[in-house]
């Protein structure tokens, strides 16, 4: 059997009164609206306490609620409401598939993307019919597994420059973290695909068998690694191997200091100013700021940073668009139009 | 007693995080006891991870200290051990401890690491409404109504539909009596 009719038939082995509750929202629903079962429980994942996701599909406009809940004694049902045109916007977001595309999405995209795969159409529209039909497992699986490994490498660069500024229990929090998003890279790679970190150990037991020499590789370095923050940060380093093409993607990210922003830099704190918005920034930020404000580029300041951290220029990089994007997104730092023109 | 407009408009916005938190113990507590149940290992420390991490910024809540979410569970995690750490330090190294430390290899030994979890929460940073799932649920039951009472007492617009209920006759019940009697039936 196929993993994907293996989700069609998996709506016939839950119990009758988690079909009850499928069948109770669905048919209150007007005949416009699709409705479709999905989650860990299709997934074949599920526990008894597992929650009972549902989606609910509008098929023209926005709908008035984003969720609902209902509370039962052994599971709650969690519905999410969606519009039809947000799934084609969605589906012809992962079905471009290039790094460039998929390393801005967030994970919440890759979560909704794959659960639209598996789900079970309990009443579906024509339309909606259709736009469910652009939905691939086999590009969900792929599109996860590149998108997390760029994230393990993201993890990496961030362990990396917390190391080098001596804060050990961050580098600890995202190392741990980073190994999470590796293994479930490899996962996805070979068929487990299922986003969400939580559920590596059901993915690897699947694919392994629980107790394997392969599932113990995969899931130890997660859960009970062993060795100092620098030898674990050089296995996670070896293991994300990352693609010519991902680096030349996180590479070409660019920014500079807008024009109205001004960078004040003390002793303890970092401060910049633009118009009535003030904002202040952790190192890294601070660090690629500094060279910013003296008019070099963001290169340059990725340079300088890679320098003043013994980090690799592409992990400079990385770490320094992180820890940059709250800036950003409050418009200290836009487009680089010097390198643009 | 709030003073002003501004003072009640951050009070009604700690208030509803807290509410979001409180969900997320109640979904903690979901995934914890099933995956023990199911003998789910990983899913099980993943979701002690998770109730440490919540039973943290409730406690930064309850006394205004929390910063906004992050989205990055990493960088959220640091964030919440950096101001429990400027509160107190030693509950600061405590919680830290607990996060480093490996997944045990027994289950059983999950649940007790899990339970000296639910014991620094509810004891150490004094969150109430952790001992349980039942607890858990009536938290959030109970965060849920005080909120959607101060909206209507504001004028403030509340959507509904919201709430799901069980299979009934319709118009007996509240949603939140739906959701007593769904934590009576875990204690009957």
């Amino acid at each position: 059997m196929s993993h994907a009719s293996h989700h069609l038939t998996a709506i016939d082995t839950l119990g009758t009164d988690i079909r009850a509750e499928i069948d109770a929202v669905a048919a209150g629903l007007p005949a416009t609206v699709s409705c479709v079962a999905t989650g860990s429980l299709i997934e074949g994942f599920g526990n008894p306490n597992s929650d009972v996701d549902l989606f609910v599909i509008h098929e023209e406009g926005v709908p008035q609620q984003s969720i609902a809940i209902g509370m039962r004694a052994a599971r709650y049902v969690d519905c999410e409401y969606m519009s039809r045109a947000s799934l084609d916007s969605l589906a012809a977001r992962m079905a471009d598939g290039s790094w460039a595309s998929l390393v801005p999405q967030a994970r919440p995209d890759f979560d909704r993307y794959y659960r639209l795969c598996i789900g079970v159409p309990i009443r579906t529209t024509a339309a909606t019919s259709d736009t469910l039909g652009r939905f691939d497992l086999d590009v969900a699986r792929g599109n996860y597994a590149w998108w997390a490994l760029a994230r393990a490498f993201e993890h990496v660069a961030r362990c990396a420059a917390a190391l080098a500024l001596g804060d050990r229990p961050r580098a600890g929090v995202i190392l741990r973290e980073g190994a999470l998003y590796q293994a479930s890279s490899t996962l996805a790679e070979e068929g487990e695909g299922y986003p969400g970190l939580k559920w590596l150990g059901e993915k690897a037991a699947r694919r392994y068998g629980r107790g394997s020499a392969a599932f113990q590789q995969i899931v130890d370095d997660c859960y009970r690694p062993e060795g100092s923050l620098e030898d674990r940060l050089d296995r996670l380093r070896l293991r994300v191997d990352a693609p010519a093409a991902l680096r030349a993607a996180l590479k070409d990210r660019s920014c500079a200091l807008d024009p109205e922003t001004t960078v004040g830099l003390g002793h303890d704190s970092h401060v910049l100013v633009r118009r009535r918005k003030i904002a202040e920034a952790g190192p890294i930020a601070a660090g690629v700021c500094r060279q910013l404000a003296t008019g070099e580029s963001w290169a340059q300041a990725v340079d300088a940073l890679a320098v003043e951290l013994s980090l690799t220029k592409d992990e400079a990089a990385v770490a320094a668009w992180f820890y940059t994007a709250d800036l950003r997104a409050e418009g200290f730092l836009t487009d680089d139009h010097r390198k643009a023109a | 007693m709030w003073s002003d407009i501004d003072d009640l408009m951050e009070r009604l916005r700690t208030l509803r995080r807290t509410n979001t938190l409180q969900l997320e113990v109640m979904a903690q507590y979901f995934d914890f006891e099933g995956a023990m149940a199911a003998e789910q290992p990983e899913l099980a420390w993943r979701a002690r991870e998770g109730l440490l991490a919540t039973g943290i910024e409730l406690n930064l809540c309850a006394v205004r200290l929390a910063g906004p979410p992050l989205d990055d569970r990493a960088e959220q995690i640091c964030a919440l051990l950096q101001s429990l750490s400027q509160v107190s330090p030693a509950l600061g190294a405590t919680a830290a401890d607990l996060l480093e430390r490996p997944a045990p290899g027994a289950l059983s030994a999950i649940g007790q690491d899990t339970a000296a979890v639910i014991a620094f929460v509810r004891d150490d940073l004094g969150v109430a409404g952790v001992d349980s799932r039942a607890q858990a649920m009536k938290a959030w039951a109970d965060g849920v109504r005080h909120l959607r009472d101060l909206a209507r007492v504001l004028g403030l617009a509340q959507a509904d539909g919201w709430y799901l209920p069980a299979d009934r006759p319709e118009g007996h019940l509240t949603w939140y009596d739906d959701v007593m009697n769904a934590i009576a039936q875990l204690h009957p």
